[in-house]
């Protein structure tokens, strides 16, 4: 069972917990004791979606606490960080990894969650215990700094209907 | 952003990765304990050092080398840090977490710089608790106050103020009346002295052996007239011996904090809002010194405390939240501390000297997104907007306390007792650090122990016909017994309750 839930689940929760916590070891603490709490106090799932979100408001949860502690290990490291990307990702991917990590924790967070999970805003904010308003401020403003490396969405050219129609619902 | 989904996105874990958590979890499953964790983090320390102490037993007397090696092998596992530690030092460390003997005065600080803050646990209140909470509050009861709790040999003391009518000759500016502090000394709460001080706004006092010197303001003042700072000493027998005033030259003066020792006394105060000013007075109440160091913002102070020859001196404002003055023997600030984090604000709210080291009295709670700064009524920015947008004014009180219990986490910081630096060293969620002070005989120091009062939200409401932006709860007051070795050695349920508003 530990195995079947790493599979499904390991890749999207160790992205969260080393993007937020942005060294390799305070990762692999962070999602180690996330698995351990679903074996020891998982409550009964309504069905996938919520296993899901379940794990990762435990996950962020635990990356808080850790980001909490003012004199843990608090080095950041890129190499660390870059090491998981995939091969054909390491090139340009390096650059706006730097660009992401430069984020406070709470921004790298909404930008996994929404890009990459494809959370919306009312998700999101149900999962990180935030309010919706919350939710859309950390989004815009991780966009915001982050439309240097964006590759043209972020730009001057105006968002995409589809982009638009997301964040009315939100 | 498809440069980020893509980056992003690719991130995988590796099989290396995937194979050590699956080994770490299933040693911890096989053996419930935590010494499988790879570093234990937030779990408590005791209850790791319990197990410890428990899995290592019979250790019989090894070579000194075969006794560094598993001092060193045990440093490893735990993930404890050795920095600064001498060979010796890490022996001695080693044996005792696992003899649970905590002797040696460096134990403590590999414990908190290796594992940083541990939790304790409290749990949920439950109805037993709100029950008891609305009885006591339909009792009467009178929170009395710390200047007022007695201490180790049964002294108290307590003030008032009362209203003194002026004679028509000293009548300045128009004002007809002044305030006088009555203020009295009891033992075992009998009345030694009583003295009424003219014109005197109380600010503080401390013991000097069986004298008592207080400090405080003159209440005629206004923006043609200074604040002047006022200093008297009184006898056992209720007779002034001294008396001191303002030395500055400032138009507003005033002194917050006292220590006494031999030498005399030295006053920590505030000098036309934005300098920190320190006096220091022999015993016959003669200036020995009186510096004055300007701060980059408006503050006051709220305590200090002696760290080594100089001072700690915590200081407030709350835009800017709490920073930790260290001072030098004469008060001249030689640096200091903001405790902050990224998610989180501080506020401190007590210190107290203990064994050589400072503690701080604090609670943490998460940084708003909503703009107007932190602390005070800040804290519960988020938690309005929640009422406000999501449940249309109404909420019932158990999902607002559960919302507030969420908002706070009490903390004891133990500050580094050379540079002052403060570190997490016990946490307590759902509630707010509140009282430190120092129990038991100094003439017996490893006997004495610290007292750590935390109030622990119970019952939060929330009235809108009273106030829109306030909320108000019960907490309970739970008191937390430390040894001299920083162990902790009871948790008590006080029955005393003490108010929450913002």
């Amino acid at each position: 069972m530990l195995e079947e839930v790493i599979e499904r689940y390991g890749d999207m929760l160790f992205r969260i917990c080393i993007v937020s916590l942005a060294n390799r070891q305070d990762a692999e603490d962070a999602l180690q004791e996330t698995f351990l709490r679903y074996l020891t106090r998982a409550p009964e799932f309504n069905d996938a979606e919520h296993e899901k979100a379940w794990l990762i408001k435990v996950a962020t949860n635990i990356c808080k606490d850790l980001h909490r502690s003012i004199f843990r290990n608090t080095h950041m490291d890129i190499d660390e960080v870059g090491y998981f990307l995939a091969a054909e990702q390491k090139d340009e991917g390096t650059g706006i990894l730097e660009e992401v990590l430069k984020l406070k924790p709470k921004y790298r967070e909404i930008l996994i969650l929404h890009y990459v999970e494809g959370y919306k805003i009312r998700e999101i904010a149900q999962i990180l215990n935030i309010s919706t308003q919350a939710a859309k401020k950390r989004l815009q403003y991780a966009r915001d700094r982050l439309r240097v490396a964006a590759d043209g969405d972020g730009g001057s050219k105006p968002p995409s209907p589809s982009a638009s129609k997301e964040e009315d619902e939100g | 952003m498809n440069k980020i989904r893509e980056t992003l996105g690719s991130i995988r874990l590796d099989d290396e990765t995937k194979g050590r958590i699956i080994a770490g979890i299933t040693a911890v499953q096989e053996k419930d304990t935590l010494s499988a964790r790879r570093r234990p983090r937030t779990a408590v320390v005791a209850a790791a050092v319990i197990l410890i102490v428990a899995s290592i037993s019979g250790i019989a007397v090894y070579a000194e080398k075969a006794e560094y090696d598993k001092a060193v092998r045990f440093f490893d596992e735990y993930k404890l840090n050795s920095e600064g530690l001498t060979r010796n030092d890490i022996k001695i460390v080693y044996k005792d977490i696992s003899t649970g003997r905590f002797s040696y005065d460096k134990t403590m600080d590999v414990i908190v710089n290796s594992v940083g803050g541990k939790e304790l646990f409290q749990e949920e209140p439950d109805r037993e608790d709100i029950e008891a909470l609305w009885n006591y509050r339909n009792e009467i009861h009178i929170f009395v106050p710390k200047e007022a709790r007695p201490d180790q040999d049964g002294v108290s003391f307590e003030y008032e103020y009362i209203e003194n009518k002026l004679p028509p000759e000293s009548r300045a500016s128009g004002m007809e009346f002044c305030w006088d502090t009555s203020f009295r000394k009891l033992k075992d709460g009998k009345e030694v002295w009583k003295v009424q001080l003219r014109d005197f706004n109380y600010n503080g006092h401390v013991k000097a052996g069986e004298d008592t010197i207080i400090f405080g303001t003159n209440t005629l003042y206004d923006s043609n007239t200074r604040m002047l700072a006022r200093v008297v000493m009184i006898g056992n027998d209720g007779k002034e011996k001294w008396v001191f005033g303002s030395p500055g030259e400032s138009r507003r003066e005033e002194y917050r904090r006292g220590f006494w020792d031999e030498g005399g006394v030295t006053l920590f105060g505030v000098s036309e809002f934005d300098k920190l000013i320190c006096t220091r007075l022999d015993p016959a109440g003669e200036l020995i010194s009186h510096r004055s160091s300007g701060q980059p913002v408006r503050f006051y102070i709220e305590t200090a405390a002696r760290l080594g020859d100089g001072y700690l001196v915590l200081t407030r404002n709350y835009d800017q939240g709490d920073t930790v003055l260290k001072t030098d023997g004469s008060g001249v600030p030689v640096d200091s501390y903001v405790y902050d984090s990224e998610n989180e604000f501080y506020t401190i709210r007590d210190m107290a000297e203990f064994g050589g080291r400072v503690f701080l009295s604090a609670y943490a709670v998460p940084k708003t997104d909503i703009e107007g700064g932190y602390g005070g009524r800040h804290e519960i920015a988020d938690i309005l907007k929640y009422i406000f947008d999501e449940k249309a004014m109404e909420i019932e009180n158990e999902e607002l306390t559960k919302l507030l219990r969420d908002n706070y986490t009490a903390m004891l910081m133990l500050c580094d007792p050379v540079t002052g630096a403060p570190k997490e060293f016990y946490s307590v969620k759902g509630s707010l650090g509140a009282d430190l002070k120092v129990d038991g005989d100094p003439a017996q120091p490893d006997l004495l122990k610290l007292v750590w009062d935390v109030e622990s939200i119970t019952e939060a409401y929330f009235s809108p016909a009273t106030s829109s932006f306030t909320i108000g709860a019960g907490c309970h007051i739970y008191r937390y017994t430390f040894g001299i070795d920083g162990g902790l050695e009871s948790q008590t349920e006080t029955g005393e309750v003490a108010g929450f508003m913002r």
